[in-house]
């Protein structure tokens, strides 16, 4: 993290702090002490590690699908100019979509039930990846293309030595912007659904803990998807980030 | 002869660039092409390596006719955007071998002829465009490919990294006994470096035997003649 991040960190607490003295209603805005505390209570004593490995499962499978699928797409899209033409236009009419339209229909097709999370997952996240992979595409050298032709390349060969290497700034964009797609779209179906399998998700911790009028809980549940969110970025992403595109010199 | 263009036409849309061209290069021999820029120095190139289909007529490379790229007929670009950035030197020079799984060149010999030794462990951004054309020559070389196609691979260079390169393409020829194809829009270029020069004009292409003994002078008078007559032609 950078250093200015820990002191805007600050600030933003301190904010917090200030504004749940004022009011001095938990029920509205309890503090951040309270708040840290349920979260270790809740993690420690309570299941919410439970919660957010199987929203966190969720996810990875959601985003691990989609990524296959946009590669799969981006693959075929360096031979054949249509199927980029093709899902572009596919682009431009359901990336506006929001996935919570869409869950009247596939409550209906798929059932309440993991499915419909994960089908629910791939929509919010393939449209945004896509749109990175085919804008990397588009700015890709043509040298380096003729270059595989050259050395009699064929279209797997070419995609894993030339183009994935090539994309990788905008595949790992992309990798973040499924990410935090993804995760919106599990909370939302996680609330909408209530409890799938044996414990449900961080969706339907929240929902439990506004039923029962625990707004710190509601908070700590909120803290705790904002933690894994931080570390994702941080640790896995940057991790990727320092081992590829840095390295390469596409970023400083 | 090695490698020939037979009847070939080749348009763009509406515009003719090549009508019923037939041109032919022997084995080591080096070929230079100038003419002025948009007027399809680039496209006679891609012709001759099967990156850009004819509309008529035949490519015909070592008695074979052909349509696609292949290993024996590589290409230099003037852009350096052709190295792979994610791979270091060693490994952008090793790609051919690495791909084709062809018997090439020792990595070390290739590193010392091109005078890129100590420089294996960088990335393409951590070098200057010379060293960048130097080590897309080696990539080149190291396959042992039959034919070099270079498209202006000096074109980006300052005037001194211009002049070294140049020596060092010659001595590489005449070492490997490669045969070039060497596309530039600079008559001095093409006069210094080649066997003969292909002048490529909107009304076809002309063929200039060179005359001139080498090594070659670019300040000696025979030398400042000649290239005057050629820029003559190319206007």
């Amino acid at each position: 993290m950078k250093r200015n991040n820990l002191v805007y960190l600050i600030i933003l607490a301190l904010f917090w702090e200030v504004t749940a003295m004022i009011l001095d209603s938990p029920q509205l805005m309890p503090s951040l002490v309270a708040v840290f505390k349920t979260l270790y209570l809740e993690l420690v004593k309570g299941k919410l590690w439970l919660y957010s490995l199987y929203s966190l499962l969720s996810i990875l499978i959601g985003l691990a699908a989609s990524l296959v699928l946009a590669l799969g797409i981006t693959i075929l899209s360096t031979r054949f100019l249509w199927v980029m033409d093709f899902f572009q236009f596919l682009n431009t009419l359901f990336h506006p979509l929001p996935g919570i339209a869409i869950l009247p229909l596939l409550i209906l097709w798929l059932g309440v039930g993991y499915e419909a999370v994960i089908f629910l997952i791939i929509h919010s996240v393939l449209w945004p990846v896509l749109t990175n992979l085919f804008t990397a595409l588009e700015t890709f050298p043509k040298t380096l293309s003729m270059v595989g032709d050259n050395y009699e390349m064929g279209l797997v060969r070419k995609f894993v030595f030339l183009y994935l290497p090539g994309i990788m700034p905008q595949f790992i964009a992309g990798v973040k912007t499924g990410w935090a797609r993804a995760f919106r779209a599990v909370i939302s179906a996680e609330m909408f659904f209530g409890a799938i399998g044996a414990t449900g998700g961080l969706g339907w911790f929240l929902v439990k803990k506004r039923a029962f009028m625990d707004t710190t809980g509601v908070f700590a549940g909120i803290v705790m998807i904002l933690v894994l969110g931080v570390i994702f970025e941080n640790i896995v992403l940057k991790g990727l980030e320092n081992k590829t595109t840095v390295k390469w010199g596409f970023k400083s | 002869m090695i490698l020939a263009l037979e009847n070939v036409t080749k348009r763009f849309g509406d515009t003719v660039i090549f009508e019923n061209l037939s041109l032919s290069i022997s084995p080591g021999e080096l070929v230079t092409v100038v003419g002025r820029t948009g007027v399809g120095k680039s496209t006679l190139l891609g012709l001759l390596g099967s990156f850009i289909k004819a509309d008529e007529g035949r490519v015909v490379f070592q008695e074979k006719e052909v349509k696609r790229p292949d290993q024996e007929r590589v290409i230099i670009f003037q852009t350096f955007d052709q190295l792979l950035p994610w791979r270091s030197v060693r490994d952008n020079i090793l790609f051919p071998l690495q791909q084709t799984k062809k018997e090439g060149f020792d990595m070390l010999e290739v590193l010392k002829a091109l005078h890129l030794e100590g420089t294996e462990d960088l990335y393409p951004h951590q070098l200057s465009g010379g060293m960048k054309q130097r080590v897309a020559m080696a990539r080149g070389l190291i396959s042992r490919p039959k034919v070099l196609l270079m498209d202006e691979p000096f074109g980006s260079l300052d005037p001194n990294t211009r002049s070294t390169l140049q020596l060092e393409l010659l001595r590489l020829w005449e070492q490997y006994g490669i045969t070039v194809v060497f596309v530039t829009h600079d008559v001095t270029e093409a006069l210094f470096l080649g066997d003969r020069t292909l002048i490529v004009t909107a009304s076809g292409i002309q063929e200039i035997p060179n005359p001139l003994m080498r090594p070659r002078d670019k300040e000696a008078m025979n030398f400042r003649i000649f290239e005057s007559e050629l820029v003559q032609y190319i206007k």
